[in-house]
């Protein structure tokens, strides 16, 4: 018995789980819009909060 | 600054500065704030980067002020009203509704910032989502604190025009199919690289040797993978190769599946008998370039057909109704949804009229061009019939809906275009009629084989033959046409040419008949000056006069008299402006009296007129353009004539077009004399002409023509759309109605005629590439196949002629020259008069 009784599932196992979460991610729509989450990392965050403290 | 002042300063307490970051002065501290500055200038510059508001007030403000264009002034209050509610905003609880909003004029990650930062300044929105790929924006609010129409005004002054989409089925199946494309890609992308991993580790064993359990575990295994990737990705291809089977017509899929089947049936049954070769590294990697080059093709078509649907949104769904059958009743916005018949609309100057109706008062001139092809605008008054898709041109009308929907005119040709398709036979791709061929021959091939190797002994005769058919496999075959299409596709729609489908290419590489549609198409299809004689001097009163009305005639004197900006007369100067219906219009200017109007003018206003002035007129007149009668006082000063005018580059067009062997014609819906007069000046021949065609008429036109050659129907209106549907491609122009661009196969985003040009060359060129790669890659399998005849094959040649047909392939594809440079050097468009004449 070798190694490669082991790895070879285990391997095969990984890329499973790769497309799986491939699948997953195109499930979730993840895949329909490629142009706007790449501009929208250009835009600032939120500010903080220029109201009064409520305590 | 800052610095200074905190040296000079105790640190009292160590609060950060929120903008600079330095310990803030205990006397500056705001202990109610969360902001914390140590100086004015940190202040103001963080409220220069943080305060959006006020930076949203300004770009509002800027935008109406100087950019008016931009800001369409539509009022959305149809948005609030019931029926439209319930059809476009679906509620998502906790008291929120989404509505989905398709954005004009989105270019970039500054519209996507602006957008999305609505939630900040109008409170009730919850958030704002942009897809730029599509142009739409979903917006989650909350009915109770906002109401939509406000939303849609602050989009639009914001310079976004928003029009409602309703997410029709075929959206939602069409993002189904290429979530699932996607992930067929995935799955066969996955197994097609383990499978040829575990491969390379089988060839290595070949040369050095392998223990028979790691051997046949790595068989086991890349069969394992090859089930999957055949019964889940590969699935399309047997599914392609079954419908075409029973539908009795030749497909690439059928050469495909033979392929994939015998491959696979002869390595299972190796792998079972443990002897002999498997081939499931090349099947996996061929069922994912197969799809790789499939999916390309379908995002290039998607992606044409969203840019169109886009521009299909861009109309007006919004109707001014009358509360009350009174002409002086209050008035209410509504969706056109709402309108029932003999409700009474209002339809402004310039509105497209939504219903088929009569009119109950006012007068006006209506633009029927998009329906009949008419080139010039009706007069219209109370009582007269007016149709839905016309533009009222001139004055503002109220109209009683008399058909709406379907029942309208508008509605009869969407019918008439859905016959047109119907009637359509499709064509039989190139590659189809090879892949028909293909199998036979490979068959035929496969059958010697075995009769040839019989003697040897059958079963040696039948590997042979599986061999044979496996290596025959047209993968770069298969790959050929849908990566030569996707590239054409993209390089064309990034020149304004947005195809639909791939066929296209295929119909317009050869020369066939072209049909042209003449208002709108070969002319602008809209008023121009074209002859001026007399007085030029009163140029600059008659443009003040017209400044002052909504008129096609008074729009072009405007435009085209072109009157420079320091001769201008101020409209303060401009008094008592009055129209004549049906005639012309009046004013004063500095006490004098202008008047411009029809030649019934000089009689109705007993005006004097000047012999040669006269003889001028008579001329125009006859010439069959709109005459225009310019009066200072009560004494003729000008003579002109406006008319359409003939694009530019349309007499260049038709030449090339012909000289290519191209049969070219007109068929309009004006009247002969003017389609005449127009397909004359540019050069087509008289009995190629048609004028004075119903839309039934031009459908029957493309009908009635020889089924195996290539129609191309080239349009702009709802009168071409049958024809636009039925022919073998479809054109439509820029500026097209809704229902053309429909109908049509190709829209030309661009105006003039010569991209017409451009897509029949590039077509050619596509074809050309496409022959090319099936010339190459015939050569690898016919190498292929001799080899596996004289029993030369095995999986190492087969795994190493397989990718590199499929290279050079790509390489042909990607270096076809297909709408890579312009045809012609654009020509500088000459928007002046063209013949001014004092």
């Amino acid at each position: 018995m070798s190694v490669v009784f082991i790895a070879l599932p285990i391997a095969l196992l990984l890329a499973g789980l790769a497309v799986w979460g491939f699948i997953w991610s195109v499930k979730q729509g993840q895949y329909d819009d490629l142009e706007t989450p790449a501009v929208r990392m250009l835009q600032d965050d939120d500010p903080p909060h220029n109201k009064p403290h409520s305590s | 600054m800052s610095t200074a002042q905190t040296k000079a300063m105790s640190f009292s307490n160590q609060v950060a500065c929120t903008h600079c970051g330095q310990p803030v002065p205990g006397h500056l501290v705001r202990k109610e704030y969360d902001e914390q500055f140590c100086c004015h200038g940190c202040e103001t510059a963080y409220r220069i980067v943080q305060e959006d508001q006020d930076l949203f007030d300004s770009i509002q403000q800027r935008r109406s002020e100087n950019d008016a264009s931009l800001f369409s002034g539509h009022d959305y209050g149809f948005l609030d009203h019931e029926s439209f509610q319930e059809a476009n905003c679906q509620p998502i609880g906790d008291g929120l509704v989404r509505t989905k909003f398709l954005l004009g004029g989105v270019v970039c990650a500054s519209c996507v910032f602006a957008i999305e930062k609505l939630p900040r300044f109008l409170p009730g929105v919850v958030s704002a989502r942009m897809n730029l790929t599509s142009s739409t924006a979903t917006i989650d609010w909350q009915p109770d604190a906002i109401a939509l129409s406000e939303v849609a005004r602050t989009l639009d002054r914001l310079g976004y025009p928003p029009h409602p989409v309703v997410e029709d089925e075929l959206e939602a199946l069409q993002r189904q199919e290429s979530r699932r494309q996607l992930i067929r890609l995935a799955v066969a992308g996955a197994c097609a690289g383990n499978t040829m991993l575990i491969a390379v580790a089988l060839y290595f064993g070949l040369f050095t040797g392998m223990d028979s359990e790691f051997f046949h575990l790595f068989r086991w295994t890349s069969a394992g993978l090859a089930m999957v990737c055949l019964v889940w990705p590969g699935r399309v291809f047997f599914h392609g190769a079954w419908q075409a089977v029973r539908a009795g017509v030749p497909h690439m899929d059928l050469p495909v599946a033979l392929g994939l089947a015998a491959g696979a049936t002869m390595g299972f049954v190796n792998t079972i008998l443990q002897r002999g070769e498997i081939y499931f590294d090349s099947l996996t990697v061929l069922v994912f370039l197969l799809l790789v080059g499939r999916y390309l093709q379908y995002v290039q078509q998607r992606r044409a057909i969203q840019q169109i649907s886009l521009l299909r949104s861009m109309l007006p769904r919004s109707v001014t109704r009358l509360l009350e059958t009174n002409v002086n009743a209050a008035t209410e916005c509504v969706p056109l949804e709402a309108i029932r018949v003999s409700d009474w609309i209002h339809v402004r100057a310039g509105d497209v009229i939504p219903v088929d109706g009569i009119v109950m008062h006012g007068s006006s001139l209506i633009d029927q061009a998009i329906l009949t092809g008419e080139s010039n605008g009706i007069p219209t008054t109370t009582g007269d019939r007016v149709l839905s898709g016309a533009t009222n041109l001139a004055g503002p009308i109220i109209v009683q809906a008399q058909s709406i929907g379907a029942q309208t005119r508008l509605g009869q040709i969407a019918e008439l275009v859905e016959e047109g398709v119907r009637g359509k036979a499709p064509i039989v791709q190139f590659a189809n009629r090879i892949g028909g061929y293909f199998v036979a021959i490979v068959l035929t091939l496969a059958a010697i084989t075995i009769v040839c190797w019989a003697p040897f002994g059958i079963e040696a005769a039948i590997n042979h033959a599986m061999a044979l058919l496996i290596v025959a496999c047209p993968c770069a075959l298969g790959l050929a046409t849908p990566l030569t299409v996707a590239i054409a596709q993209g390089r064309a729609g990034a020149k304004g040419i947005l195809v639909k489908s791939g066929d296209v290419f295929e119909y317009l590489a050869r020369p066939g008949v072209i049909w042209l549609d003449k208002t709108g198409t070969l002319t602008e299809g809209r008023m121009h000056l074209i002859e001026f004689f007399g007085d030029t001097t009163v140029a600059p009163a008659i443009e003040a006069l017209e400044r002052q009305i909504v008129h096609p005639i008074a729009e072009a004197l405007v435009r085209d008299l072109a009157v420079p900006a320091d001769e201008r007369i101020s409209a303060t100067r401009v008094t008592d402006v009055e129209t004549l219906p049906g005639i012309g219009v009046q004013g004063w200017i500095d006490g004098e009296r202008i008047s411009v109007g029809s030649s019934q003018m000089i009689a109705e206003a007993n005006l004097f007129i000047g012999e040669s002035l006269e003889h001028r007129l008579a001329v125009l007149i006859e010439a069959g353009d709109t005459a225009v009668v310019i009066a200072r006082q009560s004494e003729v000063a000008a003579v002109c004539s406006l008319g359409d005018r003939v694009r530019i580059d349309a007499k260049q067009t038709i030449a090339s077009l012909e000289e290519q062997g191209w049969t070219v014609g007109i068929l309009s819906g004006d009247h002969q004399q003017a389609a005449l007069r127009i397909g004359q000046a540019i050069g087509i021949a008289p009995q190629r002409i048609l004028g004075g065609l119903s839309p039934e008429d031009k459908l029957r036109q493309i009908q009635k023509s020889n089924p195996s050659q290539t129609v191309v129907m080239v349009g702009d209106g709802v009168n071409d759309s049958a024809a636009l549907a039925a022919a073998s491609v479809g054109i439509a122009v820029k500026g097209g109605a809704e229902v053309s661009l429909k109908a049509a196969s190709v829209y030309l985003n661009r105006p003039g005629t010569l991209p017409i040009l451009e897509i029949i060359t590039g077509s050619r060129k596509t074809v050309r590439a496409i022959r090319r790669s099936f010339a190459v890659s015939l050569g690898y399998n016919g190498i292929a196949v001799l080899l596996s005849m004289c029993g030369l094959i095995n999986p190492i040649v087969a795994a190493i002629l397989m990718p590199i047909s499929s290279l050079s392939v790509l390489a042909i594809s990607a270096s076809s020259g297909a709408f890579r440079q312009r045809l012609t050097k654009e020509q500088p468009v000459n928007l002046q008069v063209q013949k001014v004449v004092s």
